[in-house]
């Protein structure tokens, strides 16, 4: 009997010292973004260039957005900080804020999409799946940063 | 016709046939049942016995049950890490890409 619960307990550290091994030699190898994406979704070379294209082109989009974003969440907080919750300004730019989150959020989805449309369609529906619920996640009731 | 021979069958009766001992033999028989004694199923005594190795060489060797269970827990363990690392570097590198190409997550991290 001790010599089964002395076998199971190596049986036991063999399986997690396997464990441990293979989650730090993995965790040491760190790709970056474009390497991972193409192995993930087993893009060809025609396939990650036009991704690629894509990202180009929608890069100053996404800087336009973050400046507007930005620049709306320090009035945002300014407006906070001088008290004037109840003011119609501060409603305004709330609404405003409300519609730009929304025009961005689509945006990304949007980019999203284009980018999926390049996959394979197996390929294209893993990639949203695993993409839009880390946008669609975001906390859309108050803006960020202002508390 | 050599039963009937008595002269043959007197000399066989009489012929005092002792062979010598062989050499060592209690010792190899002994060496025999250490060994399968300290080595009962093990696959590697058995297969070192027909390499000619003797089987002393292997008396912590395991038995092949537990062996394989042994292999195939370190299995288990390799597939598991593999599996978790993959899963954890997937949700990192998905949540970096999400977050290089979603104006509301860059900006979020720029206000104060």
């Amino acid at each position: 009997m001790k010599r089964l619960a002395l076998f199971l307990l190596l049986v036991a550290g063999v399986a997690a010292a396997a464990y441990g091994v293979t989650c730090y030699f993995n965790s040491r190898q760190t790709e970056d973004q474009w390497t991972w994406l193409r192995r993930e979704f087993h893009l060809s070379d025609a396939q990650l260039a036009r991704i690629q294209a894509l990202h180009r082109a929608y890069e100053p989009v996404c800087a336009d957005h973050c400046r507007r974003i930005m620049a709306m969440q320090k009035r945002l907080a300014e407006l906070e900080r001088a008290g004037t919750k109840d003011s119609p300004d501060y409603g305004a730019m709330q609404q405003a804020w409300d519609a730009v989150k929304h025009e961005c959020n689509e945006a990304t989805l949007q980019h999203l999409r284009k980018v999926a449309a390049e996959m394979d369609p197996d390929q294209g529906r893993r990639y949203l799946a695993l993409m839009v619920p880390r946008i669609s996640r975001y906390d859309h009731r108050e803006p960020r940063g202002v508390r | 016709m050599i039963d009937r021979d008595p002269n043959l069958s007197r000399v066989l009766k009489s012929w005092p046939h002792q062979p010598p001992p062989a050499p060592r033999f209690k010792a190899e028989v002994w060496a025999r049942i250490e060994a399968a004694r300290e080595a009962p199923w093990a696959a590697a005594a058995l297969i070192a016995g027909r390499l000619g190795i003797p089987a002393r060489h292997f008396r912590w060797a395991l038995p092949l049950g537990a062996s394989l269970l042994l292999a195939l827990a370190a299995v288990a363990g390799i597939g598991a890490g593999t599996l978790r690392t993959t899963l954890t570097e997937n949700n990192r590198m998905a949540a970096a890409y999400v977050q290089s190409i979603d104006p509301l997550q860059m900006a979020g991290g720029h206000v104060d």
